[in-house]
């Protein structure tokens, strides 16, 4: 069964304290869970190790999501994204599902019902 | 009520307009039918006179030429018979004055009157020249007694009589009339013109009165027209200062908002964490075998404790935000009173941190004013939130790797005035914006993104403050707007320099 595997998860946000507790907290729930603190470094980590799901700020410097979520659709079009916005890029979060999204979710965000989207875009794939 | 009342001051208007337009030519009409009215009864009263001057030539052509002595003394009396009122004098051709009346009054009356005499006479003179009177004078005149030719109308009629009329008559002016009435002599008389045509004073009056009721009722109408245009502008003046009241608000909401925005997303960040490790303390907690095992509840309580510091930390992040937030929304005065702007630039500032931080632009504050300014906080706050806006706006399109983002502002003193100053790196912009760059609805920003009306509304928030708004840009290189307000003069600062530099730490 899949469920018995650990599922692989890329975490990307600019906010270290945010990225450590959810890391954690995914961790306990049975997934391996890689961190990055930009686009680029997403893409680098996503070169060197194939990822299920990918978890992905919308709101960043340098590389904004969109722009990142459009590398990861072109590159690695086998991994699936969902989308973590604040109320104030909810326009863009929805023209990220255009792009190719799997779903998207509203920071803050309850952990089970992240568990329960990041389970459901690995199925997918 | 007021419907009615105002509609009756409209009518009011109307009439008092009417009347003003048709015054002018009214007041014409009055003044030239009165003159030609004048005029016409007075050319039959100077008639009578021409006719009396036409009779003395008469009566002296039929005396006896021998009798020079009594020939003169029968004119003397038939002259003062014929002008009581007036004054008379008959010349010699080539040489003195002969007959004079008792009264030259008259003469003396006018300055002018030696010069309208020899004119008169100059004329007289060239009149009998010029025609057949000299031939028919001596026909008739030559034989005395013989009044066949002087009976015929005809020749009366066409003795010619020079006369000096003023053009428009008055009681006061002087009437001049002259003939020759034989070779060697020329009479002159002279009249006031009041004196020939009595009533004419009264006519004068008459057009006066007329006159002066068209002028008394056109000033009436002119008094209820200006009021009226004056209401109109106090009306219009104090509609469009509502109106302008309105945009500089809704502009104001606008720049909060996005502010507001902005810091909204800024809290979530640190709501999120602090949600997260709350959860992550409850999972930690929601381990059973744990607490069996004191080794491990140690681990745990390790856990727990990094938990609530990251916790406090985002905790004191959402309060440093909201402490300014309020801190902004206490500056909302919009009365002049001396404001610290360096407050105000360090608050805007830190407020705009989270849009510049996504847009990674440096953000840098250099308050070196010592002056605080006279005027309306709430404005200041509006202008600058303004002015950072559209800096951050203009970093937006400069790629990072070209040259780096940066907004600085900047407080300084100068002569009389504070300034304060938002400089960024942007593209600056060409002078065909930059000359436009406050008019309302030019926007360099794309359609939907920008509503034209920032920095209008700024340059006339720092008018309304006695102040000033300019732009520097130089295209490459970035855009300097600055903000020149007047100084609170001869005043220390409320506030000391070592408590901004406590806020600054």
């Amino acid at each position: 069964m899949t469920n018995a595997q650990r599922l692989h998860v890329l975490l990307v946000d600019d906010e270290p304290d945010f990225l450590s507790v959810i890391a954690r907290r995914l961790e306990r729930r049975e997934c391996t869970v890689v961190t990055a603190e930009s686009g680029v470094a997403a893409l680098e980590i996503l070169e060197k190790q194939p990822v299920d799901v990918v978890i992905l700020d919308v709101k960043m410097p340098e590389m904004d999501g969109i722009e990142t979520l459009r590398r990861i659709r072109s590159g690695f079009p086998e991994t699936e994204v969902i989308m973590l916005t604040g109320h104030a890029d909810l326009d863009v979060a929805i023209s990220g599902m255009a792009l190719g999204a799997y779903d998207y979710l509203l920071k803050p965000t309850d952990i089970d019902e992240l568990m329960f989207k990041v389970r459901d875009a690995a199925k997918r794939q | 009520m007021t419907q009615h009342s105002s509609s009756q001051y409209v009518f009011r208007w109307l009439a008092s307009r009417i009347f003003l337009l048709c015054a002018g030519p009214l007041l014409l009409l009055a003044l030239v039918s009165g003159k030609s009215l004048v005029t016409l009864y007075g050319s039959d009263a100077l008639n009578l006179l021409r006719n009396n001057m036409r009779g003395i030539v008469a009566q002296f052509g039929m005396l006896d030429e021998t009798h020079k002595e009594s020939r003169l003394q029968v004119l003397e009396q038939s002259l003062r018979i014929q002008f009581p009122l007036g004054s008379w004098t008959v010349t010699e051709t080539g040489g003195g004055h002969v007959l004079i009346s008792d009264a030259p009054a008259a003469q003396n009356k006018a300055p002018q009157s030696i010069e309208q005499f020899r004119f008169a006479q100059a004329g007289a003179d060239s009149a009998a020249n010029s025609n057949t009177y000299d031939a028919t004078y001596d026909a008739a005149g030559g034989t005395a007694g013989n009044a066949a030719g002087w009976n015929s109308g005809d020749f009366f009629a066409s003795i010619p009589v020079v006369e000096v009329v003023p053009s428009v008559p008055f009681p006061d002016d002087l009437v001049w009339m002259a003939v020759k009435i034989s070779r060697e002599y020329t009479l002159t008389v002279w009249h006031r013109y009041g004196a020939l045509f009595p009533d004419m004073g009264l006519a004068w009056g008459m057009v006066g009165v007329v006159a002066f009721a068209l002028l008394a009722m056109g000033f009436y109408n002119s008094l209820v027209f200006s009021s009226y245009v004056q209401e109109r502008f106090a009306k219009e003046s104090a509609l469009r200062r509502k109106l302008e009241q309105k945009v500089i608000e809704a502009n104001r909401l606008s720049a909060m908002s996005t502010m507001v925005a902005g810091i909204a997303h800024e809290i979530n960040t640190p709501v999120s964490v602090m949600t997260e490790e709350a959860g992550w303390v409850q999972d930690l907690l929601a381990d059973q075998e744990v607490n069996e095992n004191s080794e491990k509840r140690d681990a745990r309580d390790a856990d727990i404790a990094r938990s609530m510091t990251t916790i406090r930390t985002q905790g004191e992040r959402c309060r440093e935000i909201t402490h300014n937030l309020l801190r902004m929304a206490r500056k909302g005065v919009a009365d002049s009173a001396p404001v610290d702007i360096n407050a105000i630039a360090e608050d805007v500032v830190s407020l705009s941190r989270h849009r510049a931080g996504a847009l990674s632009v440096l953000l840098v504050t250099d308050t070196q004013a010592t002056v605080p300014a006279l005027a309306a906080s709430a404005h200041v706050q509006q202008i600058l939130l303004n002015l950072m806006s559209n800096a951050l706006d203009a970093l937006e399109d400069v790629p990072v790797q070209d040259r780096e983002r940066q907004v600085t502002v900047r407080t300084e003193d100068g002569e009389g005035v504070v300034m304060l100053s938002v400089a960024d790196t942007g593209n600056g912009m060409p002078y065909a914006a930059k000359r436009r760059i406050f008019e309302p609805f030019f926007t360099t920003k794309p359609a939907g993104k920008g509503t034209g009306l920032g920095l209008a509304i700024s340059y006339a928030l720092a008018r309304r403050n006695n102040g000033h708004l300019s732009v520097e840009s130089a295209q490459g290189e970035g855009t300097t707007f600055t903000l020149t307000l007047p100084a609170v003069e001869a005043q220390p600062r409320f506030s000391s320099g070592d408590e901004n530099v406590g806020g600054t730490a």
